[in-house]
């Protein structure tokens, strides 16, 4: 459904009227309602370079949000600009910095009509009242702390294929989630990015199945989950299923070496022994890392993570990172019980979490990782 | 023409006519008011076919809703007879306003003209010769002007909010004090001497001080003030106070300006924070955000007993002193600029930080007491502890 007013207890649909540059509003008519025109603030300059049809917008949320934060977003296997990122308040300003940008204005002229023009079927959207004789402003429709990610698709090399849902993790790291039907007041996500800085966003990979659950698990699960043990089993889960896509590969690895070497015993014989390094969880882990990337990530930081909680549970380190990040999944997962207290654990999950996403960017089928 | 209800309005104390005339009869009159009126708002180019489906329901006959009008109190007299209302409108036409129906007045004219262009006589006589009803308020003040047009929206596109400003307070536009220029916005001049304000910004500033809030004017607001002007109005003295206000605000612009002379903003501090609030100590101080925290730090501060009125602050102001200026404009844009980059909406909080700053040098049991180089950081502190 499009935006919507409340008038005498009444809900009603806003329709595009016309633009008032002038008097910076833009003039909707609320067919049906005994209240006929009401006004919505844009005191920005109108700039209608673009044609709002190549456009797509997506309601994002973000605690941290201020006014001032309005980014480019960058596709960076591409370094290419595909958009900007918006605070709905900075279409209702012209104290920010970006008030005189032109490329700024052009994409917020177009955010503005598509707002518009766009149905929020899966988002929480507000219904202002409109009195006898009312001015609103964007962020009356919409939760405090709303941005809008404006995509231009001619930027884009597949338009049709785009999947906003393959950008979520990049969009997490920085504190920005799908705006959707939870109320975002119980968010616990929060992300500040650095001034004049840029969202430079990498998508998942597009080797992985379920892209839908990845998405789901950052943005309906972890991003308002505050509790790290919480936190570390749903990360878990993404673990889980890339860790399954490893050992489908692995299998049909096996399963073809074996047919090749059918009738040779010696040669069969080494290749069983290498079956416990894909049935062997932690074996995978290190597989993960090594053979199903493109670019192998840096493990210090989650090593140095992992290694502080083991020592605070009293364990060993092992000299793997992967095998001292299993390590603790498996005191969370299995000894939880003997260890809790005043454990590091937030350290891990706060390194875990931008280690997957990597992951999640890099991950590839065949081909040898750099 | 004939006259058929005859009522008397009590909360804006005018008689209301319900009149039944044909559509020649009306646009005999409605033309001449168009142009004219200093109130009356520009045609609306609208997208929509609304009006087109108007046109063609006039043709078949429809009735539409009463076209509302004033005749406003410029006429000197409401004494009329009814049975010669129709001589008395032709009379005084140039006193006349629509209150409601502008667009549906110009589908009127819009019609008629489509249908000479096409020689229809036939249609434009059965058009002419429709009736349609018009109620017209006798003897309203601009006042009641504008509480009955925003009142009245059914069928309207409303004025925009900064019409709706420069109506209510139409009467301060000519205000002239110490040589200060109000500028408005019709007036389509620039801004460029120091002694020149914009009236939009001068108007919300004073309402800030009446209201004790330095918010802008929402569009449900004006409700409010008109019905605050009305008191101020009974009290004859809100002339008064808009020039007290004015004049303390030109006072201390001039103090600024004076103490800060050619100070500009540093190099230094563009290439940390980009562009500033203001690169001067005018720049600063002229924007509508400065205007409205003045305006409601004097109010408080009356509130609180620790002034008196506009004279004690125009006093007060005399003993500004600004040690170093060029640090001192460095020092409140680096406090606008935190406020800019750490706020959700950036124009609110720079109103408050202002409200602050002036409560702070006007106090005189503050610290910052007559000094605006303490002010800057004491205000911006004291934003952050209400806020975060």
């Amino acid at each position: 459904m499009s935006l919507r007013v409340t008038v005498f207890g009444t809900l009603f649909d806003l329709v595009l009227d016309r633009v008032d540059e002038t008097d910076q509003r833009i003039v909707c008519s609320i067919p049906g309602s005994p209240i006929e025109f009401v006004d919505i603030s844009y005191p920005l300059a109108v700039e209608d370079t673009f044609d709002p049809d190549n456009f797509r917008i997506y309601p994002l949320v973000n605690k941290s949000l201020v006014e001032n934060d309005i980014f480019q977003v960058y596709d960076t296997t591409r370094n290419q600009r595909m958009g900007w990122c918006l605070p709905l308040e900075a279409l209702n300003s012209t104290e920010h910095s970006y008030a005189n940008n032109e490329h700024f204005l052009r994409y917020a002229y177009v955010a503005a009509l598509k707002l518009l023009n766009t149905s929020f079927e899966n988002a929480i959207t507000l219904n202002p009242t409109v009195e006898s004789a009312h001015t609103l402003s964007f962020s009356e429709f919409f939760p405090d702390s709303t941005a809008l990610l404006v995509i231009s698709l001619d930027t884009l090399v597949n338009p049709d294929g785009f999947n906003i849902d393959d950008w979520i993790p990049a969009l997490y790291l920085y504190g920005y989630v799908p705006l959707k039907t939870r109320n975002p007041e119980y968010l616990c996500l929060t992300g500040k990015v650095e001034k004049n800085c840029r969202l430079n966003l990498q998508p998942i990979s597009n080797h992985l199945p379920r892209q839908s659950f990845v998405e789901s698990v950052f943005a309906d699960l972890l991003a308002f989950e505050r509790n790290p043990l919480l936190r570390f089993f749903y990360l878990y889960q993404v673990v889980e299923l890339l860790l399954e896509e490893v050992f489908r590969c692995e299998q049909s690895l096996l399963v073809d070496r074996l047919l090749d070497t059918s009738g040779d015993a010696l040669k069969t014989k080494e290749i069983l022994e290498t079956v416990s390094d894909i049935s062997r969880e932690k074996e995978r882990l290190k597989l993960l890392t090594t053979k199903y990337l493109k670019r192998a990530p840096s493990c210090e930081r989650l090593k140095h993570a992992c290694d502080s909680f083991l020592a605070a549970c009293g364990k060993e380190t092992p000299e793997h990172p992967m095998y001292s990040f299993y390590k603790v999944r498996n005191i969370l997962f299995h000894q939880y019980r003997d260890v809790r207290g005043d454990l590091p654990l937030e350290e891990v999950v706060f390194e875990t979490t931008p280690f997957l996403v990597n992951i999640l960017q890099e991950f590839t089928i065949g081909t040898n990782p750099t | 023409m004939k006259v058929v209800s005859d009522l008397h309005d009590g909360r804006i104390d005018s008689r209301n006519l319900l009149v039944e005339l044909t559509i020649f009869e009306y646009l005999e009159i409605a033309r001449q008011i168009l142009d004219k009126n200093e109130f009356q708002r520009r045609r609306v180019r609208s997208s929509k076919t609304i009006y087109s489906l108007l046109r063609a329901d006039l043709q078949k006959g429809c009735i539409i809703p009463p076209i509302v009008l004033a005749l406003t109190s410029d006429l000197g007299t409401t004494d009329l007879d009814v049975n010669a209302f129709h001589q008395f409108l032709a009379e005084h036409k140039e006193h006349l306003l629509i209150l409601d129906g502008l667009q549906r007045t110009y589908s009127m004219i819009d019609l008629l003209a489509e249908l000479n262009t096409q020689g229809d006589e036939d249609a434009v006589t059965r058009l002419m010769h429709h009736r349609i009803r018009a109620e017209f308020y006798i003897g309203l003040n601009r006042l009641g002007i504008l509480y009955r047009m925003l009142t009245l929206n059914t069928g309207q596109t409303p004025m925009s909010l900064r019409q709706q400003i420069e109506i209510l307070y139409l009467d301060y536009a000519g205000t002239s004090i110490d040589g200060v220029e109000l500028i408005r916005e019709a007036d389509d001049r620039h801004i460029t001497r120091p002694n020149q304000y914009s009236f939009r910004d001068v108007v919300e500033g004073f309402n800030s001080y009446l209201d004790r809030n330095e918010l802008p004017i929402d569009r449900t607001d004006l409700l409010e003030n008109i019905q605050s002007l009305e008191k101020l109005s009974k009290e004859n003295s809100n002339t008064e106070l808009f020039e007290g206000y004015l004049r303390a605000w030109h006072s201390f612009v001039s103090k600024a300006n004076e103490l800060c002379g050619d100070a500009t903003v540093s190099q230094d501090f563009v290439q940390l924070h980009g562009n500033p609030f203001g690169n001067n100590v005018l720049q600063v101080f002229k924007k509508a955000q400065a205007l409205s925290g003045f305006g409601a730090a004097i109010g408080k501060l009356k509130d609180f007993g620790l002034i008196d009125g506009f004279e004690k602050v125009i006093e007060n102001i005399g003993g500004l002193g600004i040690v170093d200026p060029a640090a001192f404009i460095d020092g409140i844009n680096r406090s606008l600029d935190w406020i800019k980059n750490n706020t959700k909406k950036i124009g609110n909080a720079q109103r408050s930080y202002f409200q602050y700053f002036f409560r702070e040098i006007l106090n005189e049991e503050s610290d910052g007491y007559l000094k605006p180089e303490v002010a800057v950081d004491s205000a911006l502190r004291k934003y952050q502890s209400q806020n975060f």
